[in-house]
């Protein structure tokens, strides 16, 4: 079941404010996290359900009704209902259960039939209707919230910026594109066949940290800078969420404010500045 | 992978499957070339649907999940006509939720080995609607099997009750 704006219930569903008021003055609200386990796939979700109808309360009180969180991940094909008469849950899920986008999706659903529902808290042009309740019906939804998880996202930068060639781009000069993959650093085809010629050797030679400090520092300020400007537009792509934690593990400002992004991508990089060859050793 | 299988491993199945027949054009040929031996697009329909090799594997999977003990039974049922395969497989959100997916199967295996009356046309497209109806107002996820099973058979008598020709159309 998807969550769609414009549907039209049968009956009075607690809502988000914006897309429905059968309960005017009620809320119901997931606060959810999703904690990924460093390196691996390991995923556990804590949520904190948070309703105030006391109708709907009353029905979860007596276990007529239960708090749902719908998880699908379509990169894994996983699918699971996590259950709960507790407004506060904390559930491990399998390792590799989880891959890249993951929906989480928060209900009030009845587990059982209920002859004639009524609530005081709904809409005055219900009128004194009741409805004949069937079981597994939902009576207040939550918007899904997306989330990414990916094996990647701690490794180094290389997972969020990545490098490919565009026969538009002269030589010796190189550009900056974001997508929903990654942040890419575009250079021209004879440029590119040096560029992976020069990284096969980063590991072999301090002169990789030049690499470093001549493309990847200016790409990462370059595309901070424009994901500043418009971060809702990019919030749904892939490296957001990792680029975002990135700067909270470093203590910068999250994605969408006016920050010193030079600051914060040599924070990001470990200063590389100093591991420059000619640096370390003039400090030699 | 898929796209790999369909041009190293199994291309004269593949050709001999979706351009066995003269291709209308030049661009419907490319179409399902495009279609049949690669995996564009809309990743999952890209997997059930459309890549020649990737479709099949998706089906067996599910027969093997769905029905462990008998999976060639559940390809028996689900393949003896188009439109119940389109209807259950080919749709994400359904092939996808094998516990409700196993529940609808549990009912049409008891239809199959009855009168089969579900299985004509217009009784299985209405069982298909109404079942479509329900799951966009209960939450399957959230009930047990054997409620979602009653609950399909509720709406397979239904079906039956409202009509639709004797025996298998």
């Amino acid at each position: 079941m998807r969550f769609d704006q414009s549907k039209a219930w049968p009956h009075p569903v607690l809502r988000p404010p914006a897309y429905g008021n059968d309960y005017p003055d009620a809320e119901f609200e997931a606060d959810i996290d999703v904690l990924k386990t460093p390196g691996s796939t390991s995923v556990s979700v804590k949520v904190v359900y948070q309703l105030s109808d006391p109708d709907l309360l009353r029905l979860i009180e007596s276990d007529r009704a239960n708090y749902v969180l719908l998880i699908r991940a379509t990169g894994t094909h996983y699918r699971e209902a996590i259950v709960s008469g507790q407004d506060n849950v904390d559930q491990q899920l399998p390792s590799d259960a989880l891959l890249g986008r993951v929906t989480l999706s928060p209900f009030v659903v009845c587990r059982e039939d209920v002859e004639e529902f009524r609530s005081a808290g709904w809409h005055p042009d219900f009128g004194t209707r009741s409805y004949e309740i069937r079981r597994g019906t939902v009576l207040a939804e939550d918007m899904p919230k997306d989330y990414w998880i990916d094996i990647a996202d701690e490794k180094p930068l290389g997972s969020i910026i990545g490098h490919k060639s565009a026969s538009s781009i002269g030589d010796g000069h190189w550009k900056i594109e974001i997508d929903d993959d990654r942040i890419w650093i575009v250079m021209s085809n004879a440029d590119s066949e040096q560029y992976n010629k020069a990284r096969d050797r980063v590991n072999e030679t301090s002169e990789g940290q030049y690499l470093m400090n001549g493309l990847y520092l200016p790409a990462l300020v370059t595309a901070l800078h424009k994901i500043d400007q418009d971060a809702k537009g990019y919030f749904d792509c892939k490296w957001f969420a990792s680029l975002d934690k990135r700067l909270e593990d470093i203590g910068g400002s999250e994605l969408g404010t006016n920050a010193d992004r030079l600051v914060d991508a040599q924070k990001i990089l470990e200063a590389p500045m100093l591991r420059m060859p000619l640096f370390r050793e003039a400090n030699d | 992978m898929w796209a790999y299988l369909c041009h190293c491993e199994c291309p004269r199945y593949v050709s001999a499957r979706w351009l066995s027949k003269r291709p209308a054009s030049d661009d419907d040929a490319a179409r399902k070339v495009v279609n049949h031996f690669f995996a564009v697009g809309n990743r999952n329909r890209a997997l059930i649907r459309d890549n020649g090799l990737s479709r099949l594997w998706w089906l067996g999977t599910i027969a093997r999940e769905v029905d462990g003990e008998n999976p060639r039974r559940f390809l028996e049922i689900l393949l003896h006509r188009q439109d119940v395969r389109s209807a259950l497989i080919e749709r994400a959100s359904l092939s996808m939720n094998r516990q409700v997916l196993s529940c609808i199967y549990m009912v049409m295996r008891e239809h199959w080995e009855g009168d089969r009356r579900l299985f004509a046309r217009a009784v299985f497209r209405s069982w298909m609607v109404s079942l479509n109806r329900v799951g966009g107002v209960l939450l399957l996820d959230a009930l047990p099997e054997e409620a979602v099973v009653e609950l399909c058979r509720e709406e397979a008598e239904r079906a039956l009750a409202e009509g639709g020709p004797e025996g298998e159309g």
